[in-house]
């Protein structure tokens, strides 16, 4: 019997590692002295974020949000351009990839919405969020990098100063998913995008009878169902990652940042994550197929 | 509180996304729906290529059986003529043949009776020389042989009569 070939890791990938495995420990030792004295100390600035600016909220931002949302941006980029400079009807190892996962997005998508006008444009919205959440949540749940450690004091004018701690490879890169500018943009987006549909699909007019409907009477209440749509999108990836950004970060400082258990990690950063980018992208399809249909 | 603001931040993201998602319908979607279209329509094109190619083998089954048929039809006919002919031979062969029995019968019912002609004549003479031995050995002395002669045709003759 011909013997099972094994996959080698390579020498070169080895260095890589070794390299890898020496900057991240040497780090973690070097970070421990920085380190809060105690888990209170930590989760006491969960909840705060780096924000830049003062004044109304059009003169506020979130820069690590920007700066992560550019990477996950870039990785993306990188690996569609990879995917498309290589392109042909017989699929390279990439190429593949890329179109079973588009494939597995476009079933979902023409399993609900068949009307070919829809389908596709639907599909173009639910695999970009599907990629944006999926590298954001991977970015910010398994690859260790920099984040930041906000502590908030208040001035005597009553302003808010935030110190800004940068910590490096101590705890995984802050995912964009995290904050709920991101979620809930992108959740109003697909609010907006699923009523344009129907309005597209059905007339103005059917449109603005679907909010009567069964009864007139139930107007309040559809309205309410369909605020309640984007608020319910958003905030169930933004309590997903953030709480599972938590739990980590709180057991980490248990082991003192060297070793993350690996199976929390695993699940809240590949499993979780994966998991919420997949419902989110699910339930934009439904909407927009609930207002089509 | 810091989680929940919502601020400058969100329009980044959403023009952000708007971003990414021309450049991903650049680079990935629009190939990907070539793709599949070409995929689709290689597919059509061999299925409606497999029909066609389906139909002519029944055309073409079709053909070959109605040749069949006629092959069959005429080999059929080939064979009944082959029957009528060989009767129609052996009818012939039969009528020649009787003839020639009937002929060579003839031709030997001839034959003896010319034979028989012969023997008889032979007969004959050989009884005449007998009987002229005969007379001549009993008239011997009491004619001479001149008269014997005469008398001898004489009865002859009168035998033949």
């Amino acid at each position: 019997m011909p013997e099972k070939k094994r996959r080698r890791i390579s020498k070169k990938t080895k260095i890589q590692l070794t390299v890898f495995l020496i900057v991240y420990v040497t780090i973690g030792i070097i970070n421990v002295q920085y380190l809060p004295k105690s888990p209170s100390d930590i989760l006491g600035n969960v909840a705060n974020r780096w924000i830049v600016g003062t004044g109304p909220w059009y003169l506020r931002i979130n820069p690590m949000t920007i700066i992560m949302s550019l990477v996950v941006l870039a990785v993306i980029i990188w690996f569609a351009i990879s995917v498309h400079k290589e392109y042909s009807l017989i699929p390279t190892r990439k190429q593949a990839f890329a179109e079973s996962l588009m494939d597995f997005v476009y079933d979902i998508v023409q399993s609900s919405i068949p009307d070919e006008r829809f389908a596709r444009s639907t599909f173009m919205i639910a695999t970009t969020l599907f990629l944006y959440i999926v590298v954001s949540n991977l970015l910010g749940g398994v690859i260790p990098g920099i984040s930041v450690d906000v502590t908030k004091t208040l001035a005597e004018n009553g302003e808010i100063i935030r110190n800004v701690k940068f910590i490096l490879f101590s705890d995984t890169w802050f995912a964009p998913t995290a904050d709920l500018n991101t979620n809930l943009t992108y959740a109003l987006m697909v609010l907006v995008i699923s009523h344009y549909f129907g309005i597209k699909a059905k007339g103005f007019k059917a449109w603005l009878k679907s909010f009567i409907e069964p009864v007139p009477f139930l107007l309040p209440l559809n309205i309410i169902g369909e605020l309640a749509k984007p608020i319910s999108h958003s905030m169930r990836l933004f309590g997903n990652i953030t709480g599972g950004g938590v739990l980590v970060l709180a057991l980490s400082y248990f082991v003192k940042y060297m070793f993350l258990p690996p199976v929390l990690w695993g699940y809240f950063g590949i499993f979780s994550g994966l998991i919420q980018a997949f419902v989110f992208s699910t339930l934009t399809v439904a909407y927009i197929s609930a207002q089509v249909g | 509180m810091d989680l929940f603001e919502i601020n400058l931040t969100s329009v980044v993201q959403l023009l952000s996304f708007i971003f990414l998602l021309w450049m991903l319908k650049k680079l990935l979607y629009k190939p990907f729906f070539s793709m599949m279209d070409e995929r689709k329509k290689r597919v059509e094109g061999d299925l409606a290529e497999a029909e066609n190619v389906r139909k002519r083998a029944e055309e073409l089954e079709k053909m070959a059986q109605n040749e069949l048929k006629e092959a069959r039809a005429k080999s059929d006919q080939i064979v009944a003529i082959a029957n009528n002919r060989a009767e129609e031979i052996i009818e012939e062969a039969k009528q020649k043949a009787q003839r020639e029995a009937e002929k060579v019968l003839s031709t030997a019912q001839l034959e003896i009776e010319r034979q028989k002609q012969e023997a008889l004549a032979q007969v004959q003479s050989v009884a005449t020389e007998l009987a002229i031995s005969l007379v001549i050995k009993v008239l011997k002395g009491t004619l001479d042989e001149k008269a014997k002669r005469e008398y001898l045709i004489n009865v002859l003759k009168e035998y033949e009569k």
